[in-house]
């Protein structure tokens, strides 16, 4: 398990090499789309979704990524299942190249995506059944006699009930439509499957009940996933390995725990400092407001480390090159890409002694930062 | 000093089913808000916390919706002014702000143009000023560069900055109520703290009250004094905040407070959640609507929906629909680690 930014890891296993136990291997992805002006659509510039990503998903494990709008989770994950144009990088699926499985036409089998809006992915004018058949006609994962017993099937692992099969999307509840969109994805038994944001659209309390699901799939079939969230305290409960993206790059990547516990990216903290706190009297709370810089844009990616805007450490060496990726020490596995990685104000803001949820206060004001960005404004 | 006073507001659809038997979304809900306090309004999708609001501000389609109820506003009873009378309410006394900012501005008018319409509209500005206000009111709520994006159009902003216009275009006209409908829901967490904070603080600026609805405890737990929880049309437990994070008596308030993924507790191979799924509008079950999922149900509770009550030996305003909830504190596993 490794995980970087623009080059090579240092971490073993370098990227690309795949061994048996790995799903799904990504070394330095690159997503680049076109940006069009004018009435005639010329192409005039360039939008780095992804900019160098390197990671692995082991077999039948949960990797996360995580990170806000614009950040290229769900472009990389896109990617994945082939639904973003790769401009350059390596992936392989199952020890085999993305490219030539596409080729082949089988890539439907090994890799599948569930998107954040059931509604939106979810034909309204079939019946869950209808939409599970024709998976299984299309694909012909089963003979068509046995068909009926496999959407039950189908149904029962996603925990929906049998008599919900003949309904259309509009008839179920959020939380059930998702499981609908889960048990299509396992209608072609694939090995890998992308969940983008799946239940970002759901209450809390039926949140739960698809986690659990996904875990439970996990341990019960030969399937790995990439859950795509920006919900930090969902993230906590699903993941082995997580990684945190930020204007395309991999800002840290890590075992859950580790991430969770020793978070050494000032990005990572900001995250983890943002999750509510569910507790009236909790510390730190609302009063002034800090206006974070907007993301960086993807057409003109920032020189240097791409989150300097809205870190409070960040200095002249953050705004000059990219930040190197460095293990962090403790835990195997576990890289980030930080100029001040190593910075004692900064680690000391950041320590887990100071675990940013319960204490937000301790999010490092700038004035505890070697230098104050600039950009960093205070509402009035 | 009491702003709005809702009284037992039921809100019935007609003509959406064969049988033609009314579906009912809200169900006899009352509540109120003072000057400058917070209450937020907390369930799951389809428990009726969005209609409730859209009845108070009759914004619910005039065909079908039936409504019965009081609303008091200003020495008024909204539910018996015209549609006129009702129009001048909207914004300068009850401003909304709606979930989905990209669905709730205009993509062909820039920022500047909506935003300045109202003021111009019903205020009097001539368009100078009400430029002059919007900027003003554009870095009231933290948006950079308020000028120039004036001339922007929604699609050009981001979420979150489009979300600061909602609040913006809602505060715009000094409301005395601010209702917030699950303002934060469509926003990356980073962006959410930022705009609960946001509105915290305008609501102590100027002394608005705050109704906020959201499905997560954990957004209300910091930004407001009261909660109404409600399931199936109804309010079950309504209480101040530290009270219900303390003490939460009704089942339905414990189980949606168990079900927060908590970042302060250990980490948990499965997530609580709520078994099974809100009841059907149209046909609930007799008695506690709650009673299919409730992990503490008895045979009685299928008889009658229970009443809203005092909890005894509880915080004053502490109420809850379920007569059997133990009258004692609810105790230590549902208090937060330093409370």
């Amino acid at each position: 398990m490794n995980a970087a930014g623009a080059s090579p890891p240092a971490t073993p296993g370098p990227p690309g090499t795949h061994t048996d136990s790995d799903a799904v291997t990504v070394a330095d992805l690159r997503v680049h789309f076109p940006i069009r002006t004018g009435v005639l659509r010329r192409v005039t510039g360039t939008a780095h979704a992804v900019d160098g990503v390197s990671f692995t998903v082991p077999a039948r494990s949960i990797v996360t990524i995580v990170g806000e709008s614009g950040s290229g989770k769900t472009t990389t994950g896109r990617a994945l299942v082939g639904l973003s144009p790769i401009a350059s990088g390596r992936v392989s699926v199952h020890g085999r190249a993305l490219e030539e499985i596409r080729r082949e036409g089988s890539l439907p089998r090994l890799a599948q995506i569930v998107h954040q809006d059931p509604y939106a992915s979810l034909n309204p004018r079939m019946t869950i059944r209808a939409m599970i058949r024709e998976v299984i006609s299309v694909h012909r994962t089963t003979p068509r006699e046995k068909a009926g017993e496999r959407v039950a099937e189908l149904l029962a692992q996603v925990g929906l009930r049998t008599e919900l099969a003949d309904r259309y999307p509009h008839e179920l509840s959020g939380g059930q439509r998702q499981r609908a969109a889960i048990a299509r994805a396992l209608a072609v038994e694939p090995r890998f499957i992308v969940c983008d944001e799946i239940v970002s659209a759901l209450d809390v309390s039926i949140q739960g009940q698809i986690v659990n699901l996904l875990k439970d799939l996990r341990r019960d079939q030969d399937v790995s996933f990439l859950f795509i969230s920006h919900d930090m305290s969902v993230v906590r409960h699903i993941s082995d390995h997580v990684i945190v993206m930020y204007g395309g790059l991999i800002m840290e990547s890590g075992p859950c725990d580790e991430v969770f516990s020793a978070p050494r990216h000032p990005y990572t903290h900001a995250l983890l400092a943002a999750v509510p706190v569910p507790d009236p009297r909790a510390p730190g709370r609302p009063g002034e407001v800090r206006t974070r810089a907007e993301p960086p844009d993807p057409a003109d990616p920032l020189p240097g480390c791409r989150f300097q805007r809205s870190c409070p450490f960040a200095t002249e060496v953050c705004r000059e090159g990219p930040p190197p990726p460095t293990t962090a020490a403790g835990a195997a596995g576990h890289t980030l890409a930080c100029h001040h990685a190593g910075t004692p104000g900064v680690r000391a803001a950041l320590s887990p002694k100071n675990p940013p949820p319960t204490n937000p206060s301790t999010e490092a004001p700038a004035t505890e930062g070697p230098s104050p960005s600039p950009e960093r404004t205070t509402a009035p | 000093m009491t702003v709005l006073e809702v009284e037992h507001l039921r809100v019935a659809h007609r003509g959406h089913n064969q049988a033609g038997t009314p579906l009912e979304t809200v169900r006899d809900v009352s509540f109120s808000v003072a000057a400058g306090e917070s209450l937020g309004v907390v369930g799951e999708s389809g428990c009726g916390k969005s209609q409730t609001m859209l009845a108070v501000l009759r914004m619910l389609a005039p065909t079908g919706a039936e409504i019965t109820g009081r609303v008091h506003f200003d020495g008024k009873d909204l539910t018996a002014l015209t549609p006129r009378q009702m129009r001048a309410v909207r914004g300068s006394g009850i401003g909304l702000v709606s979930q989905d900012a990209l669905s709730a501005l205009n993509p062909a008018m820039t920022i500047g143009a909506q935003m300045a319409e109202p003021l111009i509209h019903y205020d009097g500005f001539s368009r100078r000023d009400a430029a002059a206000r919007c900027a003003e009111l554009l870095d009231l709520v933290g948006l950079p560069g308020a000028r120039e994006r004036l001339r922007s159009h929604p699609h050009e902003l981001s979420g979150g900055m489009r979300q600061r216009v909602l609040i913006a275009m809602a505060i715009s006209r000094e409301p005395q109520v601010l209702i917030a409908d699950e303002p934060t829901t469509a926003l990356d967490v980073t962006i959410q703290s930022q705009v609960l904070q946001l509105i915290d603080r305008l609501r102590k600026d100027l002394r608005m009250a705050l109704i906020l609805i959201t499905h997560d405890l954990g957004v209300v737990a910091g930004v407001t004094d009261r909660i109404a929880v409600m399931y199936a049309g109804r309010i079950v437990e309504t209480a101040p905040t530290t009270a219900l994070f303390d003490h939460p008596a009704h089942p339905y308030t414990r189980a949606l407070m168990d079900s927060i993924p908590r970042m302060d507790r250990p980490r948990v191979e499965y997530l609580p959640a709520i078994p099974g799924f809100p009841p059907d509008p149209a046909a609930p079950p007799p008695g506690c609507a709650f009673r299919p999922r409730c992990p503490a149900a008895r045979a009685e509770c299928e008889d009658s929906v229970p009443g809203l009550l005092p909890l005894t030996s509880a915080v004053p305003g502490h109420a809850v629909r379920c007569p059997f909830t133990a009258p004692v504190p609810a105790g230590a596993d549902h208090r937060g680690e330093r409370s």
